[in-house]
């Protein structure tokens, strides 16, 4: 029944239907925050009016936009060097039985090191430039990535093994054609994972030391107390890493249709 | 002439659970070349683990098996053995058509070749018109006969078939048992296949080989000698029932008898 009404719909109309709630929401928070600044007299250090926000955004898009670059480039560079060293490391552990067992547990800290507590050490290596941003992303990026994917190159059937055995299939040809297809789900869901954490890993970096980025940019509207640029800040960085999770979702929609994930988010 | 499949004095034991479970007990089997055998048995009888032996997908604990005479591993290696597993088993990123070219693809056969291979084989098992679905795409029934055109699709000279129509509703399963025969009586293959179905086993077979569980052994064969091609009238034969009659007397026995022994 439902399967009927849905396609009977047309197609504006049923996007409308799946966005209404949303922007009902939206509406309520912009009329009560509008209210509390205007109103109620919320301190503005508290949280500006948003369309004081809004202003700022305006009126300085320059320094929003600048620093907003900077830090999408440190996360996206991060991002993908994060994968590419990930997916590598992978395919050697995964090949060498012994090496993994060995390094296993050390990947599992590595997962578990908390981003503010690396960076300082980091931005000494590195400078406190973009490149330290990029290491810092890297690494968030680096760990849930190898992980994952070793997980699923492993997630391949049973079934599905006995199937390749009994058609001769060499191990390149296991590797090619079944192992890595089936560990792909397990690749995307880790990359949903690192593209948030590469966005937060560059603005934590750059607030304990920079000179661009959209954490530096924060940190110096925090020192003069200027909230609405703070806030403008904030919503830029929100833009970034929504940005970072809509590529990751439609790659994984055109890369891997057949899977129930992806059909169930449709 | 090298009989198709020979296993003499099988034995599996598993390790489970801390013990040891005899799957298989001297087990002896001969098929002859472009024969259809049918094995048949109660549940955890060892029907699997016998077609597991000779695709090399286990390594028996005792006796041997060959297959055209060579080692099983061998066998594979040739391709001269078709799966059909008890579960589809289809790759759910492959649509149909990609799924039933696996093998070929495996084999390096070029893709110029293999296509019309894989379409001329879907066409066989009915699903034209739904070569670029994806198995979720698809009925349980549907899967199954992707599942059996892929392991046709490498023309093996033996197909070990694990219930493949164990899912399918009752006519379905005939059509396909139809077809099966169709199949069988045009090509030199031989086929080893499973069944709980013993009108299923009758129709199709050359022989019945009924087995009983705990230790997995062979209790009674039985000669199918109706004549080809098969037709449904030849369920009402004297033969057919007398058959029937006593595989289900092998059968029950054999399970009353376990379950007694227990
Ligand atoms: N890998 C394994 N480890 C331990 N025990 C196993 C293993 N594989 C099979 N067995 C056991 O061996 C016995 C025979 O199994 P098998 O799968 O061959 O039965 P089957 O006759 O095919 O049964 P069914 O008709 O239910 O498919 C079962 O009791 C099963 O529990
Ligand atoms: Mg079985």
């Amino acid at each position: 029944m439902t399967m009927a009404s849905k396609s009977q719909r047309s197609k504006p109309a049923a996007i409308w239907h799946g966005v209404w709630p949303a922007l009902i929401v939206a509406v309520v928070v912009f009329v009560v925050w509008y209210s509390a600044s205007h109103f109620w007299g919320m301190p503005k250090y508290i949280l500006p009016a948003p369309d004081l926000i809004l202003k700022e955004a305006f009126e300085n898009p320059n320094s929003l936009l600048r620093n907003g670059w900077v830090t999408l480039v440190e996360a996206t560079s991060g991002f993908a060097v994060g994968v590419l060293l990930a997916v590598f490391v992978a395919l050697v552990l995964d090949s060498w039985r012994f090496l993994e067992k060995g390094m296993s547990p050390y990947l599992v800290v590595g997962l578990n090191i908390p981003i503010v507590a690396i960076a300082p050490a980091v931005i000494i290596w590195f400078g406190f430039g973009m490149t330290s941003k990029i290491v810092v992303a890297a690494i968030l990026t680096f760990f849930p990535v190898v992980i994952y994917t070793l997980k699923g190159l492993k997630a391949a059937d049973r079934r599905e093994v006995d199937l390749f055995s009994v058609l001769s299939a060499s191990r390149i040809q296991g590797l090619l054609k079944l192992r890595m297809p089936s560990s792909l789900p397990f690749f995307f869901a880790a990359l949903r994972v690192a593209s948030a954490a590469s966005v937060l890993a560059a603005v934590v970096a750059e607030f304990i030391q920079a000179n661009a980025g959209i954490g530096y940019l924060i940190l110096t509207a925090a020192y003069t107390n200027n909230t609405p640029r703070i806030w403008a800040a904030v919503a830029v960085s929100a833009g970034i890493a929504l940005l970072f999770y809509w590529v990751v979702t439609v790659a994984e929609r055109k890369l891997i249709p057949w899977h129930a994930s992806v059909d169930a988010r449709n | 002439m090298t009989a198709a499949v020979v296993a003499r004095d099988l034995s599996v034991t598993f390790e489970s659970g801390g013990g040891q479970f005899q799957a298989l007990d001297a087990f002896n089997l001969t098929v002859e070349k472009n024969e259809f055998v049918s094995l048949i048995g109660p549940s955890g009888c060892g029907k699997t683990t016998v077609l597991r032996c000779i695709a090399d997908l286990i390594t028996p604990t005792g006796g041997s098996v060959t297959v055209n005479g060579i080692p099983p591993r061998d066998a594979i290696k040739k391709r001269d053995i078709g799966y059909v597993f008890q579960s589809a088993t289809l790759l759910e990123w492959r649509n149909v058509i990609k799924n039933v070219m696996l093998p070929l693809e495996l084999a390096g056969v070029p893709r110029s070749e293999a296509t019309p291979r894989a379409e001329a084989m879907i066409e066989r098992v009915g699903l034209t018109d739904f070569v670029k679905n994806y198995p979720r795409q698809l009925s349980g029934g549907m899967q199954q006969r992707v599942a059996i055109a892929r392991s046709l699709v490498m023309n093996p000279d033996i197909i070990l078939m694990d219930e493949p129509f164990a899912a399918l509703d009752e006519i379905t399963r005939d059509d396909m048992n139809r077809w099966l025969l169709e199949v069988f009586d045009q090509s030199s293959t031989t086929i080893l296949f499973v069944t709980h179905n013993i009108r299923e086993a009758i129709m199709l077979s050359d022989r019945v080989v009924v087995m009983a569980a705990r230790p997995g052994r062979i209790v009674k064969e039985f000669k199918v000698t109706m004549p080809r091609p098969r037709t449904a009238e030849q369920t009402f034969s004297d033969e057919f029932s007398r058959i029937r009659q006593a595989a289900e007397e092998a059968l029950y026995g054999a399970a009353t008898r376990t379950k007694v022994g227990e």
